[in-house]
C-alpha cells in the first residue's frame, strides 16, 4: 500500500500513471479493444489537454492546447477553471467540456473529438458554446452519455446565482442534447436543452444502472454540499436552497467532485454503492480538515441514504486530494489533481492516477 | 458575528488574491483579508466570490459573501 493513502482493510491502492499535469476527470472506453496499445481510458488535464491511457498504461496526448487564454494557479479562485468534463461514446467519440475566452468574457462549450485509433484526436467539433461562464469554479462540469444523449452539468457562473432559476439561461442546469448538439424532441421542455434546473456547482455525475437515473454532486456555498438524483423537469432549488430534492446534504462542506456507482469490481456486496470523491479545500498540503478522501454511500430504493463511511483518505504531506474517479473493469480509478508535488515555486503539478482493487 | 483577528496567521490562510473579483487596484494596494480589515477602497465589479471556500470562513463560521464590499465580519 502506498503510504500517501489510507485505504479500508481488504483493499489496495496503487499508482498506475504519473507525470500528469492537474488530472481532473476520468472516462473509460465503454467497450475497450483487447490490443495492448488500444485506448483504455481518457483523462482531462485542467490547463488544456486530454490524455489517453492504453491497456498497458502507456500515456499519449489525445488533444492539447485547448485553452485560448493563459491559465493561472490561483486555487481557490481563478486557477480552478479549464478543461474538466469528459465522456466517451461507444463509437469512440470523446466529448470534453471546457471554458474559453471571447471578447474578454469567459464562456462554456463542449467539444466532440473524433479519432481513428483513439490515441490522437483528428477532428474537433464544437457542439454547443457561447454559454456564459467564469474563470473560477462554477463553470461547465461533468459530461455523461446515456442512451445516445449527452448530459451536461453546468454551474451557475458564480456572479448571478439567480440564473439557475431562469429557464432561458443555461447556467445552473443539467442539459440534455443529441450527440450533434441539437435539442432532442423529447426533452422535458419544448425546444430547450434544460433537463433540470436549480444547481450551483454540480461537479460530478453518473448513471445508476439499478434505477436508470442520473445522480450528481453539487457544491454549496459556506454550507450544504449535496448528492441528488436528477429527474427530468425538476427544480433543485438553488439559489433559494441547496437542500431541495437532495437525497443527502453535508452541512459542513466537503467539496464533492466526481461520483460513480460500483459494479462487481469489489464483489457483489459493494454493487450499486456510490463512491464519492470529496476534494476539500482547493489547495491544502497535508491531511487537511476537509475532504481529501473517498466515501462509500449506500442509497436504498426509496432514495434514503442508509450507509456512509470513509473508504480512502489522504495521509501524506503534499497537496494531493481526490478529484476524478470512475470504476474501470478491475477497480476504482482516481486522480489526485496536484499530486504530491503541487505547483509551488513554479513547479508543474505532478498529478497521478491511482487504482483501488480488492485483495480479499 | 465573530470578529476576525487581523493576524499573520489569518493572512496566510486568506484566499482573496485568487478571487476573480480581486482586481489590479486591490493587488496594487495589497488589499485582502477583508473579513478582518474591512471593505476595499478600490472600485470594482463583482465577478464572483470565493469567500465560501476560504478556511477562515469555515473556522469562524462566516456565512456571507463579498466581504470586500460589506466590510469586516
Amino acid at each position: 500500500m502506498e503510504e500517501s493513502w489510507q485505504i479500508r482493510e481488504g483493499f489496495k491502492v496503487e499508482k498506475i500513471v504519473s507525470g500528469l499535469s492537474l488530472p481532473v476527470n476520468i472516462a473509460f472506453v465503454p467497450n475497450p479493444k483487447s490490443e495492448k496499445d488500444a485506448p483504455f481510458f481518457y483523462v482531462t488535464e485542467l490547463y488544456g489537454s486530454v490524455k489517453v491511457i492504453t491497456n498497458e498504461f502507456k500515456v499519449f496526448t489525445f488533444a492539447d492546447n485547448l485553452l485560448n487564454y493563459e491559465p493561472d494557479y490561483s486555487m481557490p479562485g481563478t486557477g480552478e477553471s479549464g478543461v474538466i468534463g469528459i465522456a466517451v461514446h461507444e463509437n469512440g467519440d470523446v466529448f470534453v467540456s471546457l471554458i474559453y475566452k471571447e471578447d474578454n468574457l469567459f464562456k462554456n462549450k463542449v467539444l466532440k473529438f473524433k479519432s481513428k485509433d483513439g490515441l490522437k484526436a483528428e477532428t474537433a467539433e464544437t457542439i454547443i458554446d457561447n454559454i456564459p461562464s467564469i474563470n473560477a469554479a462554477h463553470q461547465i462540469q461533468a459530461l455523461t452519455i446515456y442512451e445516445d444523449k449527452l448530459y451536461v452539468n453546468i454551474g451557475d457562473g458564480m456572479v448571478n446565482p439567480e440564473v439557475a432559476q431562469d429557464d432561458n439561461d443555461l447556467r445552473g442546469k443539467i442539459l440534455r442534447m443529441n450527440l450533434d448538439g441539437s435539442i432532442p424532441d423529447d426533452n422535458p421542455f419544448p425546444n430547450s436543452y434544460v433537463y433540470a434546473k436549480g444547481f450551483r456547482n454540480p461537479f460530478g455525475a453518473t448513471w445508476r444502472k439499478s434505477d436508470n437515473h442520473l445522480y450528481i454532486s453539487d457544491n454549496g456555498p459556506a454550507v450544504d454540499d449535496r448528492i441528488a438524483k436528477v429527474l427530468p423537469g425538476e427544480n433543485y432549488g438553488w439559489p433559494m436552497s441547496m437542500r431541495t430534492n437532495s437525497i443527502f446534504v453535508w452541512w459542513y462542506t466537503q467539496a464533492p467532485t466526481a461520483i460513480d456507482f460500483a459494479g462487481l469490481q469489489f464483489g457483489p456486496e459493494y454493487e450499486d454503492h456510490l463512491f464519492i470523491a470529496l476534494f476539500g479545500y482547493a489547495y491544502v498540503e497535508g491531511r487537511g480538515v476537509k475532504g481529501k478522501k473517498i466515501v462509500e454511500m449506500v442509497i436504498d430504493e426509496h432514495d434514503n441514504v442508509v450507509y456512509l463511511n470513509d473508504f480512502l483518505r489522504y495521509v501524506g504531506k503534499g497537496p494531493a486530494s481526490v478529484c476524478g474517479l470512475a470504476f474501470g473493469p478491475d477497480g476504482l480509478y482516481f486522480t489526485d489533481l496536484h499530486g504530491e508535488v503541487g505547483f509551488k515555486r513554479g513547479e508543474k503539478s505532478g498529478g497521478n492516477i491511482w487504482r483501488i482493487a480488492r485483495i480479499k | 458575528m465573530p470578529v476576525i483577528p487581523d493576524t499573520m496567521e489569518n493572512l496566510k490562510k486568506c484566499i482573496c488574491g485568487g478571487c476573480p473579483t480581486h482586481n489590479q487596484c486591490m493587488k496594487d494596494r495589497m488589499e485582502g483579508l477583508f473579513c478582518a480589515r474591512g471593505k476595499t477602497d478600490c472600485e470594482f465589479t463583482k465577478k464572483g466570490c470565493i469567500c465560501g471556500s476560504c478556511p477562515i470562513a469555515s473556522e469562524y463560521r462566516l456565512d456571507k459573501s463579498y466581504y470586500c464590499e460589506i466590510g469586516a465580519a
